[in-house]
């Protein structure tokens, strides 16, 4: 191995300082989604490298699972968005407060 | 009066220090960076290529067995011995190959001068150190290893970083939701070179069939689900923007600053990657039970997924569903 983990990890730092930007600045909920995924990528990323470099197959294992999950988690996104598109005809989360209980 | 004046000469010393780069590398967790691929000689000419001198590398298939080599380091260190070897090269009658101890080379690149057959070169490698004085007899066959000084892989890690992180901002900031889609599909697809990279192949197979396979899929299908007007409109504010990219960079400095000044960097790892069937073993072991409350989740949440987007009835505002 000549990549470090370093590199590893920093790429996945910078991936979750894009996400966080994304999930705090755009409202509308798709683009919430994509930087929802890319936070969990930059996590997935972390744990396989990590699992390289120490080593230890559990680090993929849980990476297998994470994508599984958020394969889940998207499937309950798209389908809330496309029931709320279809309650107030637009993808802005701030039309979507009154879906507080 | 004359201390007070002394500690803060010092103090301001000491700060000064924090600020100046640093001039020697902290071995073993930086190495040297090489231009070249060692030290070299052109017995045609006669000129040198400069290089690093550092271990020799024996190109069998040029080697005479000629001795010219074993010659001139007799004067020097007597670092080299001619051994048979055990093999046909039709080149070398004799089979005889140098055989070099590091123990008194000086690596003075005398003999890579001596050879007029092009067969001995110096390489950029200089990690030597071994545990035994036999350890550092090189014999022919390990000094025709190639040394694994490989650039590729930084290479690609550059280029992967950047296709990844561009086109995560590009997902983001494109107008077009679809574009933005399908940015999203290149940062999803880089993340799985990046496990490629990373000597897990089986999660980048299952990065890609899950992710770009079916998840990014399924978004650009909702994307195209909704109007076109709201594709493209932008719908965020100034001022929520500065905040935002605050954050983020406040995120990437503090994260980044923890991970460079941490143990981290000195982390390497010379074993062999993991075997794709521990995985499996892993999951029929130690997390049977998570594997199964999985599967339940990942059941639950699709049919729950089809059952909310099948309702046709959540019409008015008032009902939630
Ligand atoms: S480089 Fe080493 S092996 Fe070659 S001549 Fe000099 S001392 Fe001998
Ligand atoms: S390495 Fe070069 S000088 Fe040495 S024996 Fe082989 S051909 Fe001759």
């Amino acid at each position: 191995m000549t990549n470090e983990l370093v590199d590893f990890a920093l790429v996945s730092v910078a991936l979750l300082g894009i996400g966080i930007y994304g999930l705090a600045v755009k409202r509308n909920f798709i683009r919430m989604l994509f930087a929802i995924e890319i936070i969990i990528n930059a996590a997935n990323l972390n744990l396989v490298a990590f699992a390289r470099f120490l080593p230890d197959s559990s680090g993929q294992t849980l990476a297998l699972f994470s994508i599984a999950i958020a394969a889940a988690e998207v499937a309950v996104g798209l389908s809330l968005i496309i029931v709320a598109y279809r309650m107030y005809q637009n993808v802005d989360i701030a039309d979507f407060r009154s879906l507080k209980g | 009066m004359g201390t007070a004046t002394g500690i803060i000469r010092a103090l301001n010393s000491g700060v000064k220090h924090l600020a100046i780069k640093r001039f020697t590398l902290k071995y073993p967790e930086e190495k040297l960076k090489f231009v070249g691929d060692g030290y070299q000689f052109d017995p045609s000419t006669g000129v040198g290529i400069a290089g690093l001198k550092g271990r020799h590398m024996l190109f069998h298939d040029h080697c005479t067995g000629c001795q010219l080599c074993s010659i001139a380091c007799e004067g020097v260190a007597e670092a080299i011995a001619m051994v048979k070897v055990p093999e046909d090269q039709k080149q070398n009658k004799k089979s005889i190959m140098p055989q070099i101890d590091y123990g008194k080379c000086v690596f003075c690149g005398l003999c890579v001068d001596a050879c007029p057959f092009y067969a001995l070169y110096m390489t950029n490698d200089y990690e030597l150190s071994s545990f035994t004085k036999e350890g550092l007899i090189y014999t022919p066959a390990q000094l025709q290893v190639k040394p694994f000084v490989s650039q590729d892989s930084e290479i690609q890690i550059t280029g992967l970083t950047v296709i990844t992180i561009g086109s995560a901002i590009a997902a983001l900031e494109l107008r077009s939701l679809v574009y933005g889609s399908i940015a999203l599909m290149g940062t999803l697809g880089g993340i799985a070179g990046f496990f490629l990279l990373l000597d897990a192949p089986f999660v980048a197979l299952f990065q890609l069939a899950v992710y770009v396979g079916s998840i990014a899929v399924l978004i650009l299908f909702t994307v195209m689900l909704v109007k076109r007007e709201l594709i493209f409109k932008k719908i965020e504010d100034k001022r929520r923007k500065l905040a935002g990219i605050g954050l983020m960079l406040v995120v990437m400095m503090s994260l980044g600053a923890v991970f460079l000044e941490s143990g981290v960097k000195t982390i390497t790892t010379d074993e062999p990657a993991v075997d794709f069937r521990d995985i499996g073993t892993d999951f029929v072991t130690y997390y049977w039970p998570a594997l199964i409350a999985m599967a339940l989740v990942l059941a639950g949440s699709v049919t729950g997924a089809l059952v909310l987007a099948r309702r046709e009835d959540v019409e008015n505002d008032q009902r939630t569903s």
